[in-house]
C-alpha cells in the first residue's frame, strides 16, 4: 500500500475488524471493544475531513510569506493551500462548478465533455 | 439451513474485500464480481422473506445478531435499491485511480446497514450505525467538489453528535438494566423509559433525518453526494434508522403516551416541515432554505428530494406515534400494531422506490442538461421523451394518488376511519405539497424553455436509464394491484393482513407470535 493510500487504509482496517468482531461478539466486553474500535475510526476519520473542510477559500500567498519565495520555483500556492480530498487522495474536480454556475455554463460543450 | 439467512451481510462483506483485489487486474471482473454478490444475496434473502411471510422460517442467530421477518423484510430494499445503484454505478463513476475505495466502501456501506436492522442488542446497532456514517460520509466526498468536503464534515459532525447521545442512552440503560437487550426495556419504570427513548429517538432521529437536527446535515449531504450514493442515503439508509426507531421504541411507543405523542409530534413535523422546504426549493432555492454548503446559491434539484426525504421520513414516524394513541383509543393491540408497523414499512417502500427512481432519472437528467442548478435546466423534453412520462412515477406515488405505491398509505392515514381528523389534514396537505414539488421540478427541467442549444454529442448509457425504469415498474404494479385491492376488482385474502402482522411483530419481537 503506498503512503498516499495509507490513511484510507488505516480507517478501513479499522473499520472492518469492529463490524466483523461485533458480528461474532459473545460477551458484553467484546462487543463494548468492537464499539470502542468502530468509534474511533469515526472520530478519526471525522478530525481527517475536518481540516481540509474548513481551510479558506482563498489565501494570499504574498500576504504570508516575504521577499518573493511563495513562488515558483520556490513554492507553488496550488501545492501549499490545495490538500485535495480528504482519504480519497485526489484532486477537485472544478468541472463540477459549471453545473452550478450560470456564467461559466457551457462555455464550449466540446470542451466540457472531454473534462467529463 | 437457517443461519444461511445471515449470508447477505456476510457476501456483500467478503465481497468487497474480493472485488478489490480483483480490480487490479481487470474492471470487468470486480464489475462481475460485485453484480453477483449482490444477485446471490438478493437471492437468498428473497427466499428467506418468502418463507418468513408464509410462517416456515421464524428467525436465525449469530452472536449478537438476529434475522426475522421484519429485518429481511428492509435488507430486501437496501439489497434491491444497492443493486440498481451499483449498476448505475458502472456509467456513473469514473473509472480513476480511487474508483476501487468507491466500490469498496459501497458493499461495506450497503453490508452495515443490513447489519443495522439484524440485531435486537443496542450496541450492536450503534456500532454498524457509526460504521454505515463512516463509509457513507467518505462516499460523499466521492463527488470530487469542495462543497462535498463541507458536507461530508457536518455529516460527520451530526452523526458523531447522534452516537454521543446513543452511546449516553447506552450508558443509562446498562446502570439500569445490567442488559443490552431492547427487550429488557419493558421492565423499567415510566419516569426511565421516557428519558431512554427521548435519548435513542433524538440520536437515531439525526440519521433518520427527522427534526430537529436533520436539515442540518440532511440537505447539504444528500445532495452533495453522487447520485447512487444519494439514492442509498435518502432510499435506504433513513428507512433503515426510521426502522431503528420503531425497534427501539416500538414496544414502549404502543403502550406509553408520551413516546407515541413524541413520534407523532416528531413526524408531523417533520412531514409539513420538509415538504415545504422542498417546494420553497423546487420555486426560489437555497436563497431561502438555506442549509446549503455550496459556494452559490441555487435551485437545486437534489436538494428538493432531500428535503423531501426529511418528509418522507415524517410518515414513518408518525404511523410509529399513531400506533400507540390508536392503541390507547378503543383500538385493538393487534390492530394498532398492524396500523402503524405494517403502515410504516409499507411507506418505506413506497418511498425508498419512488425516490430512488426520481434520483435515477435526474442523474440522466444532469448528465444530459450539464447542470444540477433548476435555473440552467430545462428543454429536456426531446431529449429524454420516455423520461418525461416515467419521472412522473415517482411524483406521483410520492402524492399518495391512487395508482400507485402511495396508495396503501392514502388508504392508512386519510380513508382509515379511526384516524384523528387533524392527522388526515397534515398527511393530505403534505402529499399536495410533495406532489406540487416533484411536478415543479418536472416542469422545469422537461418544458421549460433555456437560452442555449444542446451538446448533440452528449450521450447517456443505457445502464444509467434502466435502474430507474425498474423501480417505475415495480411501483406501476404494486400499486395497481394495492388499489384494485382497495376498491375490491381484486382479493388478497388475509395474506396481506397476516403479512403485515407478522413484519409488525418481528419489528419489535424475535419472533412472531410471542
Amino acid at each position: 500500500m503506498s503512503t498516499r493510500r495509507f490513511p484510507l487504509g488505516f480507517a478501513l482496517t479499522l473499520l472492518t475488524g469492529g463490524s466483523v468482531g461485533i458480528a461474532i461478539a459473545r460477551t458484553p466486553v467484546e462487543v463494548f471493544l468492537c464499539a470502542e474500535l468502530v468509534t474511533i475510526s469515526a472520530f478519526y476519520i471525522f478530525f481527517t475531513v475536518i481540516i481540509p473542510a474548513l481551510r479558506p477559500l482563498t489565501v494570499d500567498t504574498e500576504g504570508i510569506f516575504l521577499g518573493g519565495v511563495a513562488k515558483s520555483p520556490y513554492v507553488s500556492p496550488s501545492e501549499l493551500f490545495s490538500p485535495g480530498i480528504p482519504l480519497i487522495s485526489e484532486d477537485l474536480d472544478k468541472t463540477w462548478e459549471l453545473y452550478y454556475d450560470r456564467n461559466k455554463f457551457r462555455p464550449k460543450p466540446r470542451e466540457v465533455s472531454k473534462k467529463r | 439451513m437457517t443461519s444461511l439467512a445471515l449470508a447477505p451481510m456476510m457476501v456483500l462483506t467478503a465481497s468487497a474485500v474480493v472485488s478489490t483485489i480483483v480490480g487490479n487486474r481487470s474492471i470487468r471482473l470486480r464489475n462481475a464480481v460485485i453484480s453477483c454478490s449482490f444477485a446471490s444475496a438478493i437471492l437468498v434473502n428473497t427466499y428467506f422473506f418468502i418463507t418468513s411471510l408464509g410462517g416456515a422460517f421464524d428467525y436465525a442467530k449469530l452472536g449478537e445478531l438476529t434475522v426475522n421477518a421484519a429485518s429481511i423484510c428492509i435488507s430486501e430494499l437496501v439489497l434491491i435499491l444497492g443493486f440498481l445503484g451499483v449498476i448505475y454505478s458502472y456509467s456513473y463513476i469514473e473509472e480513476r485511480a480511487e474508483t476501487w475505495a468507491y466500490y469498496l466502501l459501497y458493499q461495506l456501506f450497503t453490508a452495515m446497514m443490513i447489519g443495522m436492522v439484524s440485531s435486537f442488542n443496542i450496541l450492536v446497532i450503534y456500532t454498524f450505525l457509526e460504521v454505515s456514517s463512516v463509509t457513507s460520509a467518505v462516499l460523499v466526498m466521492f463527488s470530487r467538489r469542495r462543497s462535498s468536503i463541507l458536507a461530508a464534515y457536518r455529516y460527520l459532525a451530526l452523526s458523531i453528535f447522534g452516537g454521543v447521545i446513543i452511546i449516553g442512552g447506552i450508558f443509562y440503560q446498562y446502570q439500569l438494566t445490567h442488559a443490552l437487550n431492547l427487550a429488557d426495556l419493558s421492565g423499567l419504570g415510566q419516569a426511565e423509559v421516557n428519558i431512554l427513548s427521548t435519548l435513542y429517538l433524538l440520536g437515531f432521529g439525526i440519521k433518520a433525518g427527522l427534526l430537529p437536527f436533520g436539515p442540518l446535515w440532511l440537505p447539504p449531504a444528500h445532495s452533495e453526494a453522487p447520485i447512487p450514493i444519494h439514492t442509498l442515503l435518502s432510499a435506504a439508509l433513513v428507512q433503515v434508522a426510521a426502522f431503528d426507531i420503531a425497534r427501539i421504541l416500538g414496544s414502549t411507543a404502543i403502550t406509553n403516551n408520551y413516546v407515541a405523542s413524541l413520534l407523532l409530534t416528531v413526524g408531523l413535523a417533520s412531514m409539513l416541515a420538509g415538504s415545504s422546504y422542498a417546494l420553497v426549493e423546487a420555486w426560489f432555492g437555497s436563497k431561502y432554505t438555506r442549509f446549503h454548503v455550496g459556494p452559490r446559491d441555487i435551485r437545486g434539484i437534489k436538494r428538493v428530494w432531500a428535503f423531501s426525504t426529511i418528509s418522507e421520513v415524517g410518515y414513518i414516524s408518525t404511523f410509529l406515534g399513531l400506533a400507540g394513541i390508536l392503541a390507547s383509543h378503543g383500538f385493538g393491540y393487534e390492530e394498532a400494531l398492524v396500523l402503524g408497523f405494517g403502515g410504516a414499512m409499507l411507506h418505506m417502500y413506497n418511498h425508498g422506490l419512488a425516490k430512488s427512481q426520481l434520483l435515477f432519472d435526474s442523474g440522466v437528467m444532469i448528465k444530459m442538461g450539464l447542470a444540477e442548478d433548476l435555473n440552467l435546466m430545462g428543454g429536456l423534453s426531446s431529449r429524454l421523451s420516455s423520461m418525461k412520462i416515467s419521472f412522473t412515477v415517482g411524483a406521483l406515488s410520492l402524492g399518495l394518488l391512487p395508482g400507485t405505491f402511495g396508495v396503501m398509505t392514502l388508504r392508512e392515514l386519510v380513508f382509515n376511519s379511526g384516524i384523528p381528523g387533524l392527522i388526515r389534514m397534515v398527511v393530505i396537505a403534505t402529499a399536495g405539497i410533495s406532489l406540487v414539488a416533484c411536478l415543479s421540478v418536472w416542469f422545469r427541467a422537461f418544458f421549460s424553455k433555456v437560452e442555449h442549444d444542446f451538446d448533440d454529442h452528449l450521450s447517456v448509457p443505457r445502464s444509467m436509464y434502466l435502474p430507474g425504469l425498474l423501480a417505475a415498474g415495480a411501483m406501476i404494479v404494486f400499486g395497481a394491484y394495492f388499489t384494485l385491492e382497495w376498491v375490491g376488482f381484486v382479493s388478497s385474502g388475509s395474506g396481506l393482513t397476516s403479512a403485515l402482522r407478522i413484519l409488525a411483530e418481528t419489528t419489535i419481537k424475535t419472533k412472531a407470535g410471542l
